[in-house]
C-alpha cells in the first residue's frame, strides 16, 4: 500500500471477469495501483477488455479456456509495467495540486486573520499557517484522486424521467463542500477587509460588529484573498450541473431553472485550450459547447470531462453536430 | 550493443508516431491499435500493451489524443482514443523529422554502401 493509495480499498467487483487466471491478474494490478477505487477502475476496465479480447482470440485459435486464460496474461506483460506509470503520474498530479493548494490555502488563512490579529508577529500564527498550509495541501491531493470521479458504465436513469436516457452530473459531495466553503469564506473575508462585518473567526459565532483592523495591507489582503475564493466558488458553481439527455436534445438541471436545448441548437463543441492556449492542462479538458438559445442569441457553457458520464455526453454532442 | 537492442531503441522512439499515424485513419482502442501495428509492422514490432498503454496515456496528458468510453461487445465498456488537432500537428512535424533522418541516412552511409558504388571505390 502507497502513501497515494486510499486505506482498506479492495478491488471493485466490476473490475473482474469472473475467469480465475485473469482475475488473479486484475487484482494483483489492483494492489499495484494507487488512487482510490473509481480511479483504479479506469485503468483496470481497459486491462479487462484487452485480457478477454486475448482470450477469445486464443480459445478461437483452438486452445482450451485455460491455456487461453494464460496465453492472454502471458501475452499483455507484467502488471508492475501498467502500474508504475499510474503511481509515476498521480504523484505528479498531487504534487502539482498539492503544492499550489497549500501555498494558496496557508497565505488565505493568514490573509483571513490578519483580520483581527495584525500583520505583526503573532506567536501562534506560524503554527495556524502550517496547519492550513497542511489542510491546502490535502485538498490538493484529494482533487488528484477525484479527476477521474465516475467509473464508466455508471448510467444512471432517473426513474420519474423515463425518456432520459442519460444523465451526467457531479454529485460528488466533496465539489459541493467546497464550492461553498470558497464562495462563503470568500465573502466573510471581502466583508470583513471592507470593515462591514467583524473578522472572520467572529462571525462564526454569530457575533457582527464593525471590524476593528487598521492596517490598511491586511484589509487588502483580505479583500484581494477574498475575491479570488469568491472567483473560485462562482466558477465551481457553475461546474455543478446535471444534463439530463433524451432523443431530441438535453435539459440542464442546476441552480436556476431547467434549460432546454435541442440538438439542433448546438454548433460547436471545442476544448477549452483551443480557445485559451494559456490554460493550465487541466483546464484545456473542459468543453465549451456553443449553441443558439429560444431568443436566437449565441451562448457557450463548460462542460468538465470529470462528471458521471460525461465521456458518452460528450460523444452524443459530438455526433448530432456533426450530422447537422 | 547487440543489434536486437539498437533495433529496439530505434523503435521505441518512433512507437508515439506509429501510434499517431493509426489514429489518424479512425479512432480506435488499445489492443485495435495493437493489432494494426502488428498487422502492418510484423514481427519487427513486437509491442505489448505494457508499453502502448502508457504512452497513450502520455499523449493524452500531453493533448495529442482524448479518450472516450464506448459500450463494448461484451457488455463492458471499451475506450476508444481519438487524436486531436495538436496530435495531427505532432505527427505531422515528427514525419518531416523522419524524412530527413531517413534522408541523411541514404546520403551518408546507404548510398555508399550500394554495390556499383563500392566497386568505384568511393570512400
Amino acid at each position: 500500500m502507497g502513501l497515494l493509495r486510499f486505506p482498506g480499498g479492495t478491488i471493485a467487483p466490476q473490475a473482474l471477469t469472473g475467469d480465475a487466471v485473469l482475475d488473479r491478474y486484475l487484482v494483483d494490478l489492483d494492489a499495484k495501483l494507487h488512487g482510490i477505487a473509481a480511479l483504479r477502475l479506469r485503468t483496470l476496465a481497459e486491462i479487462k477488455d484487452t485480457l478477454l479480447e486475448r482470450k477469445e482470440q486464443a480459445l478461437a485459435s483452438g486452445k482450451s479456456a485455460l491455456d487461453a486464460a494464460e496465453s492472454a496474461v502471458r501475452e499483455i506483460g507484467d502488471a508492475e509495467e501498467f502500474a508504475a506509470p499510474q503511481r509515476a503520474e498521480l504523484r505528479k498530479l498531487a504534487l502539482q495540486r498539492g503544492l499550489p493548494f497549500g501555498l494558496f490555502m496557508a497565505l488565505f488563512q493568514y490573509a483571513a486573520m490578519s483580520l483581527h490579529h495584525h500583520i505583526a508577529w503573532w506567536p501562534m500564527l506560524p503554527i495556524f499557517v502550517a496547519i492550513y498550509a497542511a489542510t491546502g495541501a490535502t485538498f490538493g491531493i484529494a482533487t488528484a484522486y477525484f479527476q477521474a470521479f465516475g467509473p464508466p458504465g455508471n448510467e444512471r436513469v432517473l426513474s420519474n424521467d423515463p425518456s432520459a436516457y442519460l444523465v451526467t452530473e457531479r454529485s460528488h459531495a466533496g465539489t459541493v463542500l467546497l464550492t461553498f466553503y470558497f464562495f462563503g469564506s470568500g465573502l466573510v473575508m471581502v466583508l470583513g477587509g471592507l470593515k462591514i462585518v467583524s473578522s472572520f473567526a467572529r462571525i462564526v459565532f454569530w457575533v457582527l460588529r464593525p471590524s476593528s483592523q487598521n492596517v490598511p495591507f491586511a484589509q487588502a489582503l483580505a479583500i484581494g484573498f477574498g475575491l479570488i475564493s469568491v472567483a473560485l466558488g462562482v466558477l465551481l458553481w457553475n461546474l455543478l450541473r446535471r444534463y439530463r439527455v433524451d432523443p431530441a436534445g438535453f435539459s440542464i438541471e442546476g441552480l436556476g431553472p431547467v434549460r432546454r436545448i435541442e440538438w439542433g441548437a448546438v454548433k460547436e463543441i471545442a476544448p477549452l485550450g483551443k480557445r485559451f492556449r494559456w490554460a493550465p492542462r487541466i483546464w484545456k479538458r473542459i468543453s465549451v459547447i456553443t449553441f443558439v438559445d429560444t431568443a436566437g442569441r449565441e451562448q457557450r457553457m463548460l462542460v468538465s470531462p470529470s462528471m458521471s458520464n460525461a465521456d458518452r455526453f460528450l460523444l452524443e454532442l459530438r455526433e448530432h453536430v456533426a450530422r447537422s | 550493443m547487440s543489434s536486437e537492442k539498437t533495433d529496439g531503441q530505434v523503435l521505441k522512439g518512433l512507437l508515439d508516431t506509429l501510434v499517431l499515424g493509426v489514429l489518424a485513419e479512425e479512432d480506435d482502442y488499445g489492443f485495435g491499435i495493437l493489432q494494426k501495428l502488428a498487422e502492418r509492422a510484423g514481427d519487427s514490432l513486437a509491442l505489448k500493451e505494457a508499453t502502448l498503454y502508457p504512452l497513450l496515456h502520455r499523449m493524452e496528458s500531453r493533448g495529442f489524443l482524448e479518450c472516450y468510453w464506448r459500450p463494448g461487445q461484451r457488455g463492458t465498456d471499451r475506450k476508444y482514443y481519438r487524436i486531436t488537432d495538436d496530435g495531427h500537428a505532432h505527427l505531422s512535424e515528427r514525419l518531416v523529422e523522419w524524412k530527413k533522418v531517413a534522408s541523411i541516412l541514404e546520403t551518408v552511409v546507404l548510398e555508399r554502401r550500394r554495390p556499383e558504388n563500392v566497386k568505384k571505390g568511393r570512400k
